[in-house]
């Protein structure tokens, strides 16, 4: 802290100040709730055995031992989350598209569509594996089912909250309709679509592992539930540390999208 | 958002000041009650032509019918068993909403407390954003472990993923005061606790709404997936159950899923009904 109220120094020295007031506290709270996991310490306060919640050196030991059925694990339900969340974002632009056309849709569609947020779409597992078999189509149904409603309501947000200013610039400039479109309507509306679509990275991964808690043929969410049921807490706990990893993994990959694709809106993302 | 657009905003104000409530309202409801109503009658459709010509009570007509069990159906299993339906139903939402409940208060409180000072946000903040990358859900498993009572662990499970929206958008709020006010509380010398009270907290409060509305749904499906991992009674145990019972009973799981969706629906439009008895100076609430 001493540091940092020093006459500001060389450039390069500074941000790496700036960069461990960032980084420091976070660690520091990490490396605190690992010790007294791995010390037994949390077990002792919420009086549970090792057994149910295993030691951080016990789960890396197992993981080590099943890394092939991890592997396979993930490879599946990495599949699921990603098709699901791409065809249901997709789907849902192209709803938002057609309720900027066609304003009768958008009437009796919409309120459909926000209602659909309500709705717990785990519960529509049975009915989706009865369609689609126990293998993957069920899971990346349910996903594009969860991505589906919150890219619609987003997408149509951005699409029709354009600035009057650049409007009536636009207007100035005679521009026609497809013109308006490409070079104000789509550009204003891809911060709303990147905002649906990170709430959609986590979603999807949770959507699909849930998904799979219901009999499903493979995938981490039936290696977590199968190893619970069994008895083996550790290699459940790698199952969730996977999810948790790949979840923040799509977040970052479609942040970095964002900040390519829609650089001028970069005020409002998380600290990540 | 749209003020200078088009004149459409002249003419909806106008209708506003006509006498009318249930004429506006009515105009707003038709056409997705329409489309829903359509939905209804071609899943009927559909439904009689896939046990078309197929004897009732035979096997392959209802391995037909376990595709799409016609509305009709539906319906009838739902008032032949709606007391385990509606007992199912009331004891996953008691639950649910105890568990969004607390999340609410401790997402709430702890927003007050990461405002306070940027090294407590500094510290939590960015584990709390994690919180949320973990698939909460699928911790209900390894709770289950812990806690084996039944009811605890669904209000927990509930709670969980209530704190975190509530948290973040809170905290938000928190931060996002009109300076101007500010700096008028600051030249009444307002002390801290009246700059909360009187000026942070209201500030929250639609960011709260706004939060409470994604909780409602996710402390259902918390409670929901709880129950998958092993309870007695509850929509998910029921969802289980006739999950098992195949080709026999799909009108009733149908019944059911339904029943779940409509649930979700009701505590939703508990919260939005809240929200505009508790927060009603929000732009959008204003008559059109």
């Amino acid at each position: 802290m001493a540091v940092a109220q020093e006459t500001k120094p060389i450039g390069r020295n500074s941000s790496l100040v700036r960069w461990l007031k960032i980084v420091l506290p976070p660690f520091i709270t990490a490396v605190v709730v690992l010790a007294l996991w791995q010390f037994e310490v949390l077990h002792s306060l919420l009086n549970i055995k090792t057994f149910q919640l295993p030691l951080p050196t016990q789960i890396i030991e197992s993981a080590g031992k099943r890394s092939r059925d991890l592997w396979l694990g993930t490879n599946y339900t990495l599949l699921e989350a990603v098709l699901g969340l791409l065809i249901g974002s997709a789907a849902g632009f192209l709803m938002a598209l057609v309720f900027v056309w066609f304003d009768f849709a958008r009437r009796g569609l919409m309120p459909i569509a926000v209602t659909t947020n309500a709705i717990p779409i785990i519960a529509f597992v049975p009915i989706m594996s009865r369609w689609f078999g126990f293998d993957q189509p069920t899971r990346i149904a349910v996903v594009t089912m969860m991505t589906f409603a919150p890219m619609v309501v987003s997408a149509y947000k951005g699409l029709t909250s354009l600035d009057n200013n650049s409007l009536d610039l636009m207007h100035t400039y005679a521009a026609n309709r497809r013109q308006v479109f490409f070079k104000l309507r789509l550009p204003s509306s891809l911060p709303y679509v990147f905002n649906a679509l990170k709430v959609g990275t986590t979603a999807s991964m949770i959507g699909a592992v849930v998904a799979e808690f219901f009999n499903s043929a493979g995938g981490i969410g039936k290696l977590i539930s199968n190893n619970i049921q069994s008895g083996d807490f550790a290699l459940a706990w790698c199952g969730v540390i996977i999810v948790t990893l790949l979840g923040m993994g799509l977040y970052l990959l479609v942040s970095l999208a964002e900040r390519f694709l829609v650089p001028w809106d970069s005020a409002n993302r998380l600290p990540i | 958002m749209a003020t200078l657009r088009d004149p459409q905003p002249l003419t909806t104000q106008a209708t506003a000041l006509s006498p009318q409530p249930f004429l506006r309202w009515w105009r707003i409801v038709w056409p997705p009650l329409l489309i829903v109503g359509l939905i209804i009658g071609v899943w009927e459709i559909i439904s009689l032509l896939l046990v078309n010509g197929l004897e009732e009570s035979t096997f392959s007509y209802r391995q037909q019918q376990s595709i799409l069990p016609a509305p009709t159906k539906v319906l009838a299993a739902f008032i032949a068993n709606a007391d385990i339906f509606l007992n199912a139903a009331r004891v996953t939402l008691v639950n649910a909403f105890i568990g969004f409940a607390i999340g609410a208060v401790i997402g709430y409180g702890l927003a007050l407390l990461m405002a306070q000072a940027r090294w407590v946000e500094r510290s939590f903040y960015i584990y709390i954003v994690a919180s949320q990358m973990i698939p909460v859900i699928a911790l209900a498993p390894i709770l289950y472990g812990i806690i084996k009572e039944e009811t605890l662990l669904k209000i927990t499970v509930a709670a969980y993923l209530t704190f975190f929206p509530v948290t973040v958008n809170v905290l938000k709020g928190l931060r996002s005061v009109n300076p101007l006010s500010l700096e008028l509380m600051q030249t009444y010398a307002a002390n801290r606790r009246e700059v909360y009270t009187k000026l942070r907290m209201p500030t929250s409060l639609p960011y709260l709404f706004n939060a409470l509305k994604i909780a409602s749904t996710g402390s259902l499906i918390g409670a929901i997936v709880a129950e998958l991992m092993g309870g007695n009674e509850g929509i998910g145990v029921l969802i289980l159950k006739l999950q098992y019972n195949s080709y026999a009973a799909s009108d009733k799981l149908w019944a059911l899923i339904i029943e779940a969706a409509l649930v979700g629906m009701i505590f939703f439009l508990g919260v939005s009904i809240l929200e505009r008895l508790l927060v009603p100076w929000q732009p959008e609430f204003r008559k059109k």
